[in-house]
């Protein structure tokens, strides 16, 4: 507490708790009014006993006349005949002429404490003094005393507690409670604990000699009370004056003189402490703002003084004021209590505004009402009524007859005594209306501030605030000297300058400090009109002063600031940072992730340093593959210089050193720029200070990001230049990830280039190959027209030549002689083999044209086999070969041209026969296919199998495929040795599929083969 | 030597004394000394108070004086540190570097 009361200035009670809740010059004002109306009865005590014990003094016929002496107080003469009143106006003189010598009342008043203290040593050497004459003196040691009273039957239970309502464990609980909070609450108690102490240390000594000092004063009141009361009994209220009694009583006059004297010294301390402090928050409570409210513009220091004087006066005769009212009503003690109950309505406030960081200012005012109504209702209301300012039914039947809102038993809770009672009621509703508040309403950020500040006062304060705000029109410094001087004097305004320029060694040109540096001034001028004023005053006066200069604070979106804020904050509010951080970095891999155009991603990258960090110009620069550095991408810098920082990377400017050493390059005031190239860019822009940092990707340095104030100097944190390297890696790998999908995409371009391009081409060769194909078939058409044709041409000669040679062979026309029979033998068996190739010829030319046509019909297999074999048993014979059928019973007929059915077997059998040598063997097997037909062939169709097969040459597998093509002989050799145009198999095979069948075949090289057809039954497939 | 010094340096001991302080002169363990009963001579519940009361004075002079002690032999440069740290964390004057 004393750390936060020297580090802001803090003058007093109210100044402490409206500073903590945001400097809210409405709080420092209830405070104060609650303190002054609260010390009244504390004042007033004070001037009661004075006047009592010199009532006392001055006229010993009084001394044991109870009825007399109370009626001295009753108030019969005027005010001016009455020792109380001189009694007031003295004090009231001490105090303004001691109290209020100077205007600064955060300053120490070493004078006063010393006075403060010597009358407490007084009053402490005369207490004892009595105490040891009345406890050795008149009776026997404490014991004796203590026995006496144990052994008397009426003051027996005084040795007890909770023997009555007044004397209960909750009264016993109350007065601890209201003790306790005395020490601190009280403003005077406040205002020497804390504003008065000078090193902190000094608390730790108090801590044992302020209990001692009360152990010690204490010591003989049990022993002078008990004693007053078996020497002169009466009634208790008339304790207080025992003390001054006892030696009269034995004529030790010196010995009352001293006590006299003890106790006024220490009265004088506390009321002259109690005014001063009262006073000082009177002036800077109540009258500063409504001298500022009412927009006084007057050198104030000269009356500012003199209000503080006045306030001096005031306070006192308050108190003075309540005591001629009220002051008979009570025994000393009790209107202690009642003071000590107003002054505990600040501890919610002041101790939560200590440790609880959440306590707002609005749950502040509302604890600080809500318990001060209730103070006022069942303490002060009680007061009056009994001095017979209000009714007494009030007590007896609550206000216009409402029982349950009587002040001494309010709701009903009856039992309690006066101020356990008081103290349940306002106290609870203090703090439950200080904690629902504080938790319902919302802290403004001046509050936030002010709690960070005094809750974390023991953490090191770095520059967390002065980073959020700045002057956007700064004063000069002769405009705050003159602000200053109006409050604190000319002498001392200058002196406060003078002092902050030498702590922080800054030039003293208002134009070159940074705007953290003029927040310091401005936090440092505000803080000394503070220690005259108050510190709401102090920053309504500075506020509104800067605002009349048109410099007016604005905010500056600083996020670092905010998190190193919210790091001290709470680790909920710290959680919520660290989301908003996740979610730029989430944004930011977005950027990288899902644009993937660089361009894009540097521009979102410097997009964001412009808007959320108020840079006033940023690039990044890239190192381009000819070496040469470019901006690729800006904020707010000129077109020229865009132009001219196109170079090659070197130590000789800051881009160049930071790319090249790969470090972060920080310049907080450019007027200290060494590098030649860089100073006329950095002047020609106005950039007051600047950052740089490396753009890596995969540990390749690619270019530098570059932020720069044009503003201030020292613009940049060292927390911004962290999350600024940060961020120059993530564009880093955003860059690198970009470019590598450029890479991709180009890869991809060509390849889809070259993939269209190959279409283009396979589609044009496809149009070529049709058109071909379309060529073919017509020549091919053509060629089989012209060959049925020739072969119709060629075959009428041949027929007479053959018909001829005929005639010349069966010597019709003369007799022929050997050779030319040999000759004409040789002329028909190559015209016939011609005829034959002929025939062949057309046939197949006949199939291609499609001019063959088949008569399809149901023919019996039997005839054409017979036939077949008719026409080929010569041949066999001829070659001695074994010749086996094979042909099932009850074959269906198939479906076939009897003719052409006859020539696939000519052609098969001739072929077998032909490529088998002499006394080979010769099958042909006839039966109805029952398995699934072949490949080719309709599923549902029954076929009949014909296969020829024989032992012959048998075919190589390779050239199986090709044996059904056009003039194929497999061998040249075997052509001329076994004869053959080479198209029979070619027909057959025409043949069979114009009978919807196919023919196969199965051989092996040397072996034999196997040709077999399928042709189609008239029955249907019984499957 | 080390450990008891530590020791008292915590600031938590204050709270303890605190508590320990409040419960012994509030209601359940004052009960037990609210008796009509004399200890040689002296009321009961008079001795308790007087005496309790001195007693916590003594223990709070000699934690003080401990602490102190400590504060003395170690924290004395560490004071003058403060002082420094307190300079050196200043912004304005870290700007200048």
């Amino acid at each position: 507490m004393i750390r936060i009361c020297q580090e802001n200035n803090i003058t007093s009670i109210a100044d402490f708790i409206s500073s903590r809740y945001g400097k809210c010059s409405h709080l420092g004002a209830l405070v104060t009014v609650i303190a002054i109306i609260g010390i009244m009865p504390y004042i007033a005590l004070q001037l009661k006993s004075i006047s009592t014990t010199f009532e006392i003094l001055v006229h010993p016929d009084l001394r044991l006349d109870f009825h007399a002496l109370t009626s001295t107080a009753r108030h019969e003469y005027p005010f001016y005949l009455e020792t109380a009143f001189y009694v007031s106006l003295v004090l009231a003189v001490f105090g303004a002429l001691f109290g209020a010598r100077y205007l600064d009342a955060s300053e120490k008043h070493e004078g006063m404490v010393a006075v403060v203290a010597l009358g407490s040593v007084v009053k402490l050497v005369a207490f004892l003094s009595v105490g040891l004459f009345v406890t050795y003196g008149i009776f026997d040691g404490f014991k004796d005393i203590l026995q006496q009273i144990a052994d008397d039957e009426t003051y027996r239970e005084l040795l007890l507690i909770n023997t009555s309502p007044a004397n209960s464990y909750q009264s016993w609980f109350t007065m601890i409670i209201l003790s306790m909070a005395a020490i601190l609450c009280l403003p005077r108690q406040f205002h020497v604990s804390v504003i008065e102490n000078q090193r902190e240390e000094h608390i730790k000594k108090a801590m044992y000699l302020f209990p001692l000092y009360l152990f010690l004063i204490n010591l003989f009141v049990i022993p002078i009370s008990f004693g007053g009361l078996l020497i002169i009994g009466g009634p208790s209220s008339i304790a207080d004056t025992f003390v001054l009694t006892l030696p009269l009583l034995y004529s030790q006059e010196a010995l009352s003189v001293l006590v006299f004297i003890g106790g006024l010294s220490a009265a004088i301390g506390m009321v002259v402490v109690s005014s001063v402090t009262l006073s000082t928050m009177l002036l800077n409570h109540l009258v500063m703002p409504l001298l500022l409210f009412f927009k006084v513009k007057a050198d104030l220091s000269f009356w500012l003084l003199h209000i503080k004087r006045l306030g001096i006066v005031l306070v006192i005769f308050l108190g003075y004021i309540f005591f001629r009212l009220i002051g008979d009503s009570y025994m000393l003690v009790n209107m202690g209590l009642i003071s000590f109950s107003a002054a505990i309505q600040t501890a919610p406030a002041l101790i939560g505004g200590l440790y609880w960081k959440q306590g707002t200012r609005h749950g502040a005012i509302a604890g600080l009402l809500l318990g001060f109504f209730f103070w006022f209702y069942t303490l002060m209301i009680p007061s009056f009524v009994y001095s017979g300012w209000l009714p007494d039914t009030i007590l007896s039947h609550g206000p216009a007859g409402i029982w349950w809102l009587n002040p001494i038993e309010l709701f009903g809770l009856t039992d309690f005594d006066f101020y356990s009672h008081s103290l349940f009621w306002s106290l609870s509703s203090n703090i439950m209306a200080y904690l629902v508040i504080s938790l319902t309403c919302t802290q403004d950020e001046i509050g936030r501030r002010q709690a960070e500040k005094f809750v974390g006062v023991y953490r090191p304060t770095i520059d967390r605030f002065t980073h959020e705000k700045r002057y956007a029109n700064f004063p000069a410094l002769s405009e705050l000297e003159k602000m200053m001087s109006r409050f604190i004097g000319k002498q001392k305004a200058r002196q406060v300058l003078i002092d902050f320029f030498a702590t922080v060694d800054f030039s003293d040109k208002l134009a070159e400090m940074s705007d953290q540096q003029r927040m310091q001034l401005a936090t440092e001028v505000e803080k000394n009109i503070a220690g005259a004023v108050g510190s709401s005053a102090g920053r309504i006066i500075c506020d509104t002063y800067m605002k009349a200069l048109g410099s007016e604070m604005e905010d500056v979106f600083d996020i670092f600031g905010k998190i190193s804020l919210s790091l001290e904050a709470s680790r909920e509010e710290l959680r919520q940072r660290l989301k908003e951080l996740s979610v730029l970095y989430e944004a930011s891999r977005m950027v990288a992730s899902s644009s993937l155009n660089l361009k894009q991603v540097m521009d979102d990258i410097l997009d964001l340093l412009v808007n959320k960090f108020d840079v006033d110009s940023c690039s990044v620069r890239l190192l381009g593959y000819d070496g040469m550095m470019r901006i690729k991408a800006q904020r707010g810098l000129k077109p020229e210089f865009v132009q001219s920082a196109e170079r090659q990377p070197s130590m000789e400017c800051y881009s160049g050193e930071c790319f090249l050493s790969g470090r972060v390059i920080h310049v907080p005031d450019t007027d200290k720029v060494t590098k030649p190239i860089s100073t006329n860019l950095i002047t020609e822009q106005g950039i007051k200070s600047f950052v740089l940092a490396p753009i890596l990707s995969e540990k390749e340095i690619i270019g530098v990001l570059s932020a720069s104030s044009m503003k201030e100097k020292g613009y940049f944190s060292d927390k911004f230049i962290e999350l600024f390297k940060t961020l120059a890696q993530q564009l880093g790998v955003a860059i690198g990830t970009a470019r590598l999908y450029d890479q991709l995409a180009r890869f991809n371009k060509q390849l889809e280039a070259k993939v269209a391009e190959r279409t283009v081409e396979l589609e044009q060769k496809s149009i070529q190959l049709a058109e071909a194909n379309l060529e073919l078939k017509e020549l091919d058409r053509l060629k089989s027209e012209f060959l049925a044709n020739m072969s119709h041409e060629l075959r009428t000669p041949m027929n007479s030549i053959i018909g001829f040679t005929q005639i010349l062979l069966d010597e019709i026309d003369g007799e022929i002689n050997k050779e030319q029979k040999a000759s004409l033998e040789t002329v028909e068996r190559n015209a016939n083999n011609l005829l034959s190739l002929i025939n062949d010829i057309l046939d197949l030319s006949k199939i291609e044209a499609g001019k063959m046509i088949l008569t399809l019909q149901p023919v019996s297999l039997d005839n054409i086999i017979d036939d077949t074999m008719t026409t080929l048993n010569p041949l066999i014979e001829s070659k001695k070969q074994l010749f086996i059928l094979e042909k099932a019973e009850n074959l269906p007929r198939v479906i076939g041209d009897s003719e052409k059915l006859r020539q696939i077997l000519i052609n098969l059998l001739n072929n077998a026969i032909k490529f088998t040598d002499i006394e080979g063997r010769i099958a042909l097997q006839v039966e109805l296919w029952t398995k699934t037909p072949p490949t080719g062939l309709d599923p549902l169709q029954s076929y009949i199998r014909i296969s020829v097969r024989d032992n012959g040459i048998g075919i190589k597998p390779e050239d199986q495929e090709r044996l059904f093509g056009e003039f194929i002989q497999l061998d040249a050799s075997a052509s001329r040795k076994y004869g053959g145009t080479g198209l029979g198999l070619s027909i057959t095979k025409r043949l069979v599929e114009m009978h919807k069948g196919i023919i196969k075949v199965e051989s092996r090289y040397g072996e034999g083969s196997t040709f077999s057809f399928f042709i189609p039954t008239e029955a249907q497939q019984t499957v | 030597m080390q450990k008891p010094q530590n020791m008292f340096y915590e600031k938590e001991w204050w709270v303890i004394f605190f508590i320990l302080g409040f419960f012994l002169i509030n209601y359940p363990i004052i009960h037990i000394f609210n008796k009509d009963f004399l200890i040689l001579g002296y009321p009961v519940f008079f001795l308790y108070l007087m005496i309790g009361w001195f007693f916590s004075i003594v223990v709070i002079f000699i934690y003080a004086w401990l602490s102190d002690r400590r504060k003395l032999t170690v924290d004395n440069g560490q004071q003058k540190q403060s002082q420094l740290g307190k300079r050196l964390l200043d912004p304005t004057t870290k700007t200048g570097n």
